[in-house]
């Protein structure tokens, strides 16, 4: 009787700790998948340049949409550039 | 100082000559090449010298010192002080009143009372503390210009700081007297003015600096004509009694602007109305401070709020290298 009761705790300790190695996989996997989905956003962002939310238009939920549009090899480096006094 | 030939742009070569002056990183540029394109631009920092010698809040000296240390007398000043305070009264009236020279007071008061190199760290604030903060800003009625004997009577407590209406000032002049010799571009501290298009180019590009990652730029501009200018609280800023402060007063309260923008840009005619238009809608904030600017035919502009959105005015795109 007492070797049933041990043999069904060492079946539960395996159902348990399997059970964490599924959660543990799939939380990983979600992890991986945000990943992707933020580095996607920002690749998003990069590929927006210049196109600004215009005026008047409601703000953006998610902020820094902070793209330079135009290098392009006919884009000659700036001569000066405008930023506040130091 | 540092003179160099830019061999980037072409096909003309630039010269180009860099220096400090009036608390500020200037740059000075002419489309020619040569002895005469160096002798030309050699004399721009001896100008920027003599208006600081004269315009310069700093220096105890200077002219401005001498006239803020004398209120309540009709002063004679020099036609460079005259001329501006001339463009800092029309500042005045272009900001619908949010820009003005007679800020000074309130300006010590938040802790900027010596040269910016030299406003560090947490300071005790000034001993103002019992004088309302808007008392500290003069009406302009206290600045009382005589034209026919040019003398300048400030009111007991008015005193005067031309601040970036004289970087611009002087950007516009410097670009104009070496446009004489061929297209010029002068950057006083990030007011810039330009006078003709360099050869071989459609336009001055110019970039706007991201105020959030240093060395990268938010947009490249084409300029032909005029000027631009950016204004922020993004550098010129200290604590003083436990509180972060900045350089843009706000006269309807005499205490550095609240505002949700980190720095403000504006294209304009000259690089003195792009000053004066900039430091407006810094200090109106992002939604008041576009609808200002597309009410005015001549301006466009881009803002950086505090998060790091930028917005545009709808005239922005026109000027933007294509």
């Amino acid at each position: 009787m007492t070797e049933r009761r041990q043999d069904q705790t060492v079946s539960d300790i395996k159902l348990l700790l399997t059970a964490l190695a599924i959660a543990g996989t799939l939380a990983g996997w979600a992890a991986l998948s945000q990943q992707d989905l933020a580095a996607s956003a920002d690749q998003s962002a990069g590929a927006d340049a210049g196109a600004l939310s215009a005026p008047g238009a409601p703000a953006p939920r998610q902020p820094v949409v902070r793209s330079v549009t135009l290098p392009s090899a006919s884009v000659p480096p700036p001569i000066a550039i405008t930023r506040s006094s130091r | 100082m540092v003179l160099a030939t830019d061999r980037t742009a072409r096909p003309r070569r630039l010269t180009r000559l860099a220096f400090r002056a009036m608390g500020s990183e200037v740059l000075a540029v002419i489309d020619r090449e040569g002895r005469r394109a160096e002798r030309l631009l050699g004399q721009v920092p001896r100008w920027f010298a003599g208006w600081e010698e004269r315009l310069s809040r700093f220096r105890p000296e200077s002219e401005l010192s001498r006239l803020n240390r004398c209120p309540g007398q009709a002063v004679p000043v020099s036609r460079t002080l005259w001329r501006v305070l001339r463009a800092a009264l029309r500042a005045a009236v272009e900001s619908d009143g949010l820009v003005l020279p007679t800020v000074l007071p309130a300006l010590e008061a938040a802790g900027y009372d010596r040269d910016f190199a030299e406003v560090r760290g947490d300071r005790p604030d000034p001993p103002h503390r019992d004088t309302p903060s808007t008392l500290m800003v003069a009406p302009l009625a206290a600045v009382a210009l005589d034209p026919e004997h040019r003398t300048v009577r400030l009111t007991p407590g008015a005193r005067l700081d031309f601040g970036g209406v004289a970087k611009g000032w002087a950007a516009d002049l410097a670009a104009q007297r070496l446009g004489r010799h061929g297209p010029a571009l002068v950057d006083a501290g990030g007011d810039i003015a330009v006078v003709g298009v360099p050869r071989g180019l459609p336009g001055w590009p110019i970039g706007i600096a991201d105020p959030l990652t240093p060395g990268r730029q938010i947009a490249l501009l084409c300029l032909t004509r005029g000027g631009v200018a950016t204004s922020g609280r993004d550098v010129r800023r200290w604590w003083s009694g436990g509180e972060l402060r900045h350089h843009i007063i706000d006269p309807r309260t005499g205490r550095p602007a609240a505002t949700d923008l980190l720095t403000a840009t504006v294209i304009a005619p000259s690089a003195r109305e792009a000053e004066v238009a900039a430091k407006t809608v810094l200090i109106l904030g992002r939604r008041d401070g576009l609808a200002w600017l597309e009410r005015r035919g001549d301006l466009a502009g881009l803002v950086v709020t505090d998060e790091g959105q930028i917005e545009r005015s709808s005239r922005f795109d026109r000027y933007l290298w294509r």
